[in-house]
């Protein structure tokens, strides 16, 4: 270890300290990051008199109080490491330099497992909680071919399309990192356990709240920062008119961030946001491989997604209700109406297409929910 | 002068002989009333008095006691103003009271002289009858409620002034007594005007209902509103086979006891249909008051039970449910003891996906995940378990609104349940079952025997995950009455799938 590497690991426990300091009286980001530019570590802040600190620009009575805060740093600090979460203060030179540089970066970053890496391309996707089978369908697309790719795929393991696109990405083999709005050490929603433990063992748990912070509604729109600061880009795969993607969106502007929709239908409530993102001049996402290209800045031919069907060993009926099916799940009343209104299918009743349905179920083309059937993505 | 008249009292769905002793002695004028009487039973002071003064019988000053016995049975209710009546005017010698030890006499007086109906005179009738009674006074409303059954000789009166014709004629013109009757012509068929070839599409809905009718499976519908869940359940009693003469007696002795026993259920075959409002409380449903009579669970014995907007009613009135949905009755406790009514009913329920009534379709609702989770929660697992059928409503279309052709009518589907409940009673003929929809556990092995292939197929659903162990068993009873209604002896896979189909709704909502 060279000794500014020493000197940075002695430091953190005091970032740490600083970090966590609640001042009756208020000291904000900002004024906390003042300190450390002005007195070079977090160190000096701890060790600075009433009188050093109120140079910094502090009033007296922040400045006491602040000296009034002394207490065992280390002890603190190796609690923290001992819940698997490291602490990195802005000027840590692992501090992800994207984010550093976007206005009202956080003070530092609470990390379980690791940082996303500096020489990949990030891409964020984000979406609604309460998505369509569209939305699960084109998220899981996406994430999964681009992750394949080499891109690390950055959200906020909410449910819906955040988590399936990060499960996704990691059921293909690629990276996927996760901004909470809580503690880095408390998976939320708790629903999504099993992939905050694949996040936390193989990729990364990232928040800009101390460990067991409680996920306040209030902290989400701020976390949303954290997710396109991390990201070189966003795409929102479904997005209703008032949204928390489209937080996510206007912080991806604020950051000279490119914002990608993908588009909906318009009848469709829920993607009134992406298509109202695509109206303002977001880029249209089709296809992984298009997102591919325009992030590594590659021109290449561009193939719209497209559902691959052949390959299916189907008898002549199953064809037939196969053919009637599409990604958004139709009724199946709405199915034996078709079949009642085809002459060339009389022998069809009800009782038999239920029993194809199901048949087809069972062989995994096609998915059911409810009284609903829809074909099976991939 | 001391007399005693033959009578009848109801203890919870049991009738007893109640013999009312009548004395008339000299001394203090005094009317005494003993034997377990009820304040009700008592008044019947004031009102015998008044009523035989009305029809022009003058009760001789003198002091009056009256016993009912059995007097450690507690007695209830009004039917006793007429017994007592006729054992003041046996006791006054105004007709020779050896010719009424064979009959029996119910009804509740009025102070003009006026008979007024009474509750629960088909039960005491018909046990009576077992014990020699050959004829039974009753209330002219009353007299129906026992038509089309051997035997059973009800004469029915408008006042104490017939009735004291009826005392002072002979034997030959008693009888000429029996042949009135209050006027038959009713409309036979209470349902008539509704039918299934009213419904637009929702063919699911329809033979989800068809499949429910004919093995007596608990039936849910669930969908956004305006889908025809509500019109789909109330046209169920146009379905279901007409009620055997056992059923039919026991739901008319349930009407009888709970005073509802009009001739028009009296008459009619069809299945009892109870669609109460969600606002109404635990006791109304399984029967209340200081002396229970039958709620509408029991009402609707042999029937359905059709809880609309089921999300709507109150938990403690949903958990009601429980225990009858199990063992086929409802016992309650009250001080003065415990009574049992029967309740075999199928019930049927409605409700929506979610508060908004929108879920699943992400266009219109709105709601929250939690909060969907919440409305769905409000029907509890343990009635979750009892429904066998979860069926949900597609959203209706235009082209359903505006299509002119009308489905299949309720007459056709009617004969393929009746047929399928027939199959089930040659099933099951000597044992405690009458349908498919009541097996349980062990039992579901026993009578729904499936071939390898059913049973690959159940086990590679077991496998993707789409079947619980829970839902094993729902399967395979809907397969075997979905194997009725086709005629077939054996369950097959296609049998099986559409069962499953059947079941599917049970694991988007609550799975």
């Amino acid at each position: 270890m060279n000794p500014d590497e020493e000197a940075l690991a002695a430091d953190l426990p005091y970032a740490y300290w600083l970090d966590r300091l609640r001042l009756e009286i208020g000291l904000g980001q900002t004024a906390k990051r003042r300190l450390i530019e002005k007195l070079h570590t977090a160190r000096s802040v701890y060790d600075a008199d009433i009188d050093t600190l109120m140079s910094c620009g502090l009033g007296r009575v922040q400045a006491d109080a602040i000296c009034h805060a002394h207490q065992d740093v280390t002890a603190d600090y190796e609690e923290m490491l001992s819940l698997g979460v490291r602490y990195y203060p802005f000027y840590h030179p692992d501090y992800p330099r994207k984010l550093y540089d976007t206005p009202g970066a956080p003070l530092g970053l609470y990390v379980r497992g690791k940082l996303p890496r500096k020489d990949l391309c990030s891409l964020a996707i984000v979406g609604a909680r309460e998505c369509t089978e569209y939305g699960r369908y084109v998220a899981a697309q996406m994430a999964g071919d681009l992750a394949c790719k080499g891109i690390q795929i950055i959200s906020g393991m909410a449910r819906g399309i955040d988590s399936i696109a990060q499960a996704a990405a990691i059921k293909a083999g690629g990276a996927s990192y996760a901004v909470l709005g809580g503690g880095a050490d408390n998976c939320y929603p708790a629903q999504n356990k099993e992939l905050y433990e694949q996040l936390c063992d193989s990729y990364g748990v990232i928040s800009e709240y101390p460990p067991g912070t409680v996920p306040l509604g209030s902290n989400f729109p701020a976390r949303n920062r954290i997710i396109s600061g991390l990201s070189d880009a966003v795409l929102v795969v479904e997005a209703r008119r008032k949204s928390g993607s489209l937080i996510t969106v206007d912080f991806a502007l604020e950051q000279g961030r490119d914002v990608y929709a993908v588009p909906g239908r318009v009848t469709d409530r829920l993607s009134d946001g992406c298509n109202l993102l695509l109206m303002q001049g977001a880029k249209p996402a089709l296809s992984p491989d298009q997102v591919y290209d325009e992030l590594t800045h590659k021109t290449g031919e561009q193939l719209a997604l497209t559902l691959d069907s052949t390959g299916l060993s189907l008898s002549a009926d199953e064809a037939v209700i196969y053919g009637m099916l599409g990604l958004d799940p139709m009724p199946v009343d709405y199915i034996y109406e078709q079949v009642l209104s085809d002459r060339k299918l009389a022998g069809l009743t009800l009782p038999r297409v239920l029993e194809i349905l199901v048949g087809l179920s069972v062989k995994g083309v096609v998915v059911s929910t409810g009284g609903y059937y829809s074909i099976k993505a991939n | 002068m001391f007399s005693s008249v033959n009578s009848g009292g109801i203890c919870g769905m049991e009738a007893y002989l109640v013999r009312v002793e009548v004395d008339l002695s000299k001394g203090l004028p005094n009317f005494e009333m003993v034997g377990s009487a009820g304040n009700d039973v008592k008044e019947a002071r004031e009102r015998v008095h008044i009523a035989l003064k009305n029809a022009g019988v003058q009760v001789p000053v003198s002091h009056i006691t009256v016993n009912l016995a059995p007097a450690d049975v507690r007695k209830y209710g009004t039917a006793y103003d007429l017994p007592i009546a006729v054992g003041i005017l046996s006791s006054m010698q105004v007709f020779d009271s050896s010719t009424i030890q064979d009959t029996a006499f119910l009804g509740e007086l009025a102070l003009n002289g006026e008979i007024r109906p009474v509750t629960g005179v088909l039960p005491i009738a018909l046990t009576l009858m077992n014990i020699g009674i050959s004829r039974i006074v009753v209330p002219w409303d009353n007299a129906g409620e026992c038509d089309g059954m051997e035997g059973v000789r009800l004469i029915g009166m408008h006042s104490m002034e017939e009735v004291l014709l009826f005392l002072e004629s002979d034997e030959s013109e008693r009888s000429h007594w029996e042949s009135a009757r209050p006027n038959t012509e009713i409309n036979a068929a209470r349902h008539e005007s509704l039918d299934y070839s009213d419904v637009r599409g929702q063919q699911t809905l329809k033979r989800a209902a068809e499949i429910a009718a004919a093995g007596f499976h608990n039936l849910l519908f669930i969908g956004p509103p305006g889908a025809g869940k509500t019109m789909i359940a109330r046209r169920i009693p146009t379905i279901l086979p007409p009620l055997s003469e056992a059923e039919h007696l026991e739901v008319s002795t349930v009407y009888s006891i709970a005073g509802k026993l009009t001739q028009e259920i009296a008459q009619s075959y069809e299945r009892p249909f109870i669609a109460p409002h969600h606002t109404l409380s635990p006791q109304a449903l399984a029967g209340g008051g200081r002396i229970p009579g039958p709620g509408l669970l029991s009402l609707a014995h042999r029937g359905v039970l059709f809880l609309d907007e089921a999300a709507e009613f109150p938990s403690s009135v949903l958990e009601v449910l429980r225990q009858p949905l199990e063992e086929k009755r409802v016992q309650i406790a009250r001080s003065l003891g415990t009574f049992t009514y029967p309740a075999d009913f199928m019930l049927v329920m409605s409700m929506n996906g979610c508060l908004c009534g929108g879920f699943p379709d992400r266009n219109k609702c709105k709601c929250t995940e939690p909060q969907i989770r919440k409305y769905l929660g409000r029907i509890s697992g343990p009635i979750l378990d009892r429904i066998d059928i979860v069926a949900e409503a597609a959203p209706l279309r235009s082209a359903d609104l505006f299509d002119e052709s009308t489905g299949e009518d309720s007459a056709s589907i009617r004969q393929r349940v009746i047929l399928a409940r027939s199959r089930q009673c040659d099933r099951y003929s000597g044992t405690e079952y009458k349908f498919n929809g009541e097996l349980s556990g062990a039992n579901v092995e026993k009578y729904c025997k499936l071939c390898d292939t059913c049973q690959t197929f159940l086990k590679t659903l077991y496998d993707k995950g789409d079947m619980s162990a829970r839902g094993y068993h729902k399967i395979v009873k809907l397969a075997r009455t979905i194997a009725d209604l086709a005629g077939s002896e054996e369950i097959t896979v296609a049998h099986l799938s559409e069962a499953v189909f059947y079941n599917n709704g049970r694991q988007r909502f609550w799975g």
